[in-house]
């Protein structure tokens, strides 16, 4: 399984209370449940102390780009070691 | 170069509008000294360019109230402003059209008045309605630009297919804490749909959990403008096929591919 670094940016630094992260994982689905399963739970106990009782994921409120590309533009996602994923917050305020 | 006082008096005198009258007199080198600081970045051509164009803003809020200010002072002919709110306490932080006195007064009837303080030659369209799939196409029909200065994933969606219908330039602003984003996108253009989310997706981002502070929505919304204002004039480069995200907590871009 390759190491991968992801990155929370933004928000989601202040949220999760990390900056940085190394993963070891098989592919961007599990990098996925990665994030989800380690850091879902601090964004549930924030969202919560601030009054907020929907349950909101991670992944699905950010833009994600692998060595600086969309992951949405992508056809296909494939990782390897040293890859760089940055986890970048959805925002919608106006 | 002409003051005020002498553009109304042309303008009454030929029974122009004093849009028409200020157009007039650029078209004849005579610059109005309300644009002279205009000139050295958008020239005779681009000020007469701004001052003949119509630019629709979605969402008269934090970001709205100030594009539409800015676009005012820049001289854009036609504004068409839309929003259905009405200004709240907790407006006044950040909504830089709202004041104590006008709590709960239209958001767009207050923008329009605040307008023709600024500039009464150009001509404001004060829509106090929300943007549904219905009317949107009717509401930026005659548009040139539509700004996005709105608060939901959805009703972004919505705009966005209007102005791909209607062949419009849509330029994108969102703002949640001490972070922001923007894109131009033009008709045709791919990629918008990932800045949104699915439908089935939330209908905010993090802006719900972080609020919006004052500065954050002034940058970007000047940001906004200056992209209207490149589109328009035809200078440099719009953003296109890319996202900006700033995060002023820690003072990174980055840009998104779309």
């Amino acid at each position: 399984m390759p190491e991968i670094n992801i990155n929370f940016i933004g928000p989601w630094r202040v949220f999760l209370g990390t900056k940085s992260v190394t993963a070891n994982v098989k592919g961007i689905d599990e990098a996925r449940d990665y994030v989800e399963s380690n850091y879902g739970p601090v964004y549930e106990k924030k969202l919560k102390s601030m009054g907020a009782f929907r349950k909101q994921s991670i992944w699905d409120n950010s833009n994600i780009l692998l060595n600086g590309t969309n992951i949405a533009t992508l056809e296909k996602v494939s990782l390897k070691k040293g890859d760089k994923l940055d986890v970048i917050p959805k925002v919608a305020g106006g | 170069m002409i003051d005020i006082k002498a553009v109304r008096a042309l303008a009454a005198q030929a029974a122009m509008s004093p849009l028409q009258a200020e157009i007039y007199c650029l078209e004849n080198g005579v610059v109005p000294a309300r644009y002279l600081r205009n000139i050295g970045t958008v020239g005779i051509k681009g000020q007469i360019k701004l001052l003949s164009s119509t630019v629709a803003v979605c969402g008269v809020g934090g970001l709205g109230g100030t594009i539409v200010e800015l676009l005012a002072r820049q001289g854009v002919g036609r504004l068409i402003i839309i929003d259905k709110g009405r200004f709240v306490e907790n407006n006044l932080n950040r909504q830089i059209m709202a004041t104590e006195a006008d709590l709960r007064r239209s958001k767009v009837k207050v923008a329009a008045q605040h307008v023709k303080k600024i500039n009464s030659a150009i001509s404001v369209t004060a829509v106090n309605r929300t943007i549904d799939r219905r009317n949107a196409g009717t509401l930026l029909k005659g548009a040139d630009l539509v700004i996005d200065a709105l608060d939901s994933f959805a009703t972004r969606r919505i705009v966005a297919d209007a102005c791909r219908k209607l062949k419009i330039p849509f330029i994108h602003g969102a703002i949640a804490g001490l972070c922001g984003q923007l894109a131009t996108v033009f008709p045709g253009d791919k990629g918008f749909e990932s800045i949104c989310g699915s439908p089935a997706g939330s209908d905010c981002g993090l802006e719900s959990v972080t609020g919006n502070p004052p500065a954050t929505p002034a940058v970007i919304a000047a940001w906004q403008v200056q992209e209207a204002v490149k589109i328009i004039t035809g200078t440099g480069k719009p953003l296109r096929n890319r996202l900006i995200f700033i995060d002023f907590s820690e003072d990174t871009f980055r840009e998104i591919n779309l």
